[in-house]
């Protein structure tokens, strides 16, 4: 990468090396990664096909709304399982141990450095063949021409969402000293999204939403792509985004504070 | 001799018991995030399901009789599914295992403890789960004999994914990372155990490949067990679930052997 490059691409594309690097040199390891997505994709894909043998909808929705919705999901968590996802538990152990002082020292945004720390490289390789399924779906469902115009910036949307609703939860690692509840906790919020928002109560729905917005960040962009989507949602979505960013610095500074320092 | 035995495991397991409620809140989180979820997620969509078919049952399921399935479905999961081996892989990657060969109580003996005590408390989670999805009418009232019959079924069950747990987590003798295993196998144990889509729903003929593999006894078995709808006898159950675990101890004692043997002491 060019020195005109910002730091933090830099940084991203050194540690994506590294961690290529690590994987390639244990040749097992490399292909059980490959394995663990290609078992993920097939369970996922058939306990929602599987449904659809039984019925024809779910609300309005039939079989191939739900896999464009299934697969978009699968394609976003592809590059968050990626780049993010692997840092969770790290940052639940530095935690624990005082290792996240070391992060903190460093010339970079914090933040950024404890959740790119670790990348899992194998991932984004699944990407591409995931989004072929997301575009086959698009065309099966007859998204319009805005539709498809639209869909990289809201699949950009779904991603930056998910990503930051993740990171404001385990800023609750900072209070809680284990570290393995508040990681339940969001990996079981990554289960709520695997199913469209109309499939749960009113009020729940409302939260998960309004409140917090896991459910909306995948629902809403698919809703906006296939013209199913009301007005205010993806404006809702971006200021939400906004309200969640500003609430993860206001939770790390004050999670910041409490820190203790195991190691020191 | 067999006091000093008792002794040794009682005190690990206390041990072990403190140790995971030191961290309340933690611990309470991973308690209520699975039981949130279910309700949320397995309940739910199996309603709407019914109600798209406008409450028409499904592979001889009434609604009522899947969203209770679900429940016990929920409840075995509690039960069964514990992970306590999660850091033997770390363990023996990291040379940390040494500890445990030198210490007067041997590795597997230390592991099981650590198993028995989170069951203990996942047997009192489970206990106070089924009394609040019957106050919330969830479930329909108690039956002790099918209750009795599925709380034994279950733990034994859990025997089987502790052993098969820890078999996986030995692969860390020759592998680096070996969550991988435990979360694939993850997947398809959620998949073909029944454990949000019945067996009873799948195709003939992966119904019957999947009784010549251990995963009907992971949910939907003890599930049946407990809502008294069981196509297999208990006794049968329960010879089976044995057979599944001898082998899987088995397999384990060579694993650990053959491991061993490769073992550095210094991780890799």
């Amino acid at each position: 990468m060019s020195e005109g490059t910002s730091p933090y691409l830099r940084v991203l594309h050194q540690q994506m090396l590294n961690s290529l690097a690590k994987l390639m040199s244990f040749r097992l390891n490399f292909l059980l990664s490959m394995l663990f997505d290609v078992a993920a994709f097939v369970t996922f894909y058939y306990t929602t096909d599987f449904l659809f043998l039984y019925i024809s909808h779910i609300g309005t929705w039939n079989r191939e709304n739900f896999l464009f919705y299934i697969f978009w999901l699968q394609s976003v968590n592809a590059i968050h399982a990626g780049i993010v996802a692997p840092n969770f538990w790290n940052f639940a152990a530095e935690i624990r141990d005082g290792n996240l002082d070391f992060r903190l020292l460093r010339p970079l945004g914090s933040l950024f450095d404890v959740f790119t720390a670790m990348t899992r490289p194998v991932t984004l390789l699944t990407t591409p063949f995931i989004l072929g399924f997301v575009i086959y779906y698009g065309i099966q469902l007859h998204v319009s021409v805005m539709g498809w115009v639209m869909m990289p910036f809201l699949w950009v949307l779904s991603l930056i969402c998910i990503v930051l609703v993740e990171v404001m939860i385990s800023m609750g690692l900072l209070w809680t000293k284990g570290g393995d509840g508040i990681n339940f906790v969001r990996i079981h919020c990554q289960q709520f999204q695997r199913w469209p928002d109309f499939v749960y109560p009113d009020r729940m729905r409302w939260v998960f939403t309004r409140i917090i917005p896991f459910l909306a960040a995948v629902t809403f962009p698919v809703r906006a792509v296939i013209g199913e989507g009301a007005w205010w949602e993806i404006p809702f979505l971006c200021i939400a985004m906004i309200g969640v960013w500003f609430m993860t610095r206001w939770l790390w500074t004050l999670g910041l504070r409490r820190y203790e320092s195991a190691s020191s | 001799m067999v006091s000093h035995e008792i002794r040794k495991w009682r005190k690990t397991i206390s041990v072990s018991l403190s140790r995971y409620m030191a961290f309340k809140a933690d611990f309470f989180l991973m308690l209520v995030a699975p039981s949130f979820v279910f309700i949320a997620i397995n309940y739910n969509i199996w309603r709407s399901v019914y109600q798209s078919r406008g409450g028409a049952s499904i592979s001889g399921f009434s609604m009522d009789q899947m969203l209770q399935y679900q429940c016990w479905s929920f409840i075995v999961t509690l039960l069964v599914r514990s992970h306590r081996t999660w850091n033997l892989s770390e363990h023996i990657r990291y040379g940390r295992l040494t500890a445990f060969l030198l210490y007067p109580f041997e590795a597997w003996k230390f592991y099981a403890s650590e198993f028995i005590a989170f069951q203990l408390l996942q047997l009192v989670t489970a206990v106070l789960a089924v009394s609040v999805l019957q106050v919330f009418n969830f479930l329909p009232p108690p039956d002790i004999g099918a209750y009795a019959i599925g709380f034994g079924f279950s733990l034994l069950v859990s025997v089987l994914w502790f052993a098969l747990d820890f078999t996986l987590g030995l692969a860390a003798f020759w592998l680096d990372e070996v969550w991988i295993f435990r979360v694939i196998f993850g997947f398809f144990a959620v998949l073909f155990s029944g454990a949000f889509i019945p067996i009873e729903l799948f195709p003939a003929g992966l119904q019957s490949f999947l009784t010549y593999t251990p995963f009907p006894f992971i949910t939907s078995v003890p599930a049946h067990l407990f809502m008294g709808t069981s196509s297999v006898s208990v006794w049968s159950a329960t010879v089976t679930l044995l057979g599944w675990i001898g082998s899987l101890i088995l397999c384990a004692v060579v694993v650990w052997r053959r491991g061993l043997r490769l073992y550095n002491a210094a991780g890799i």
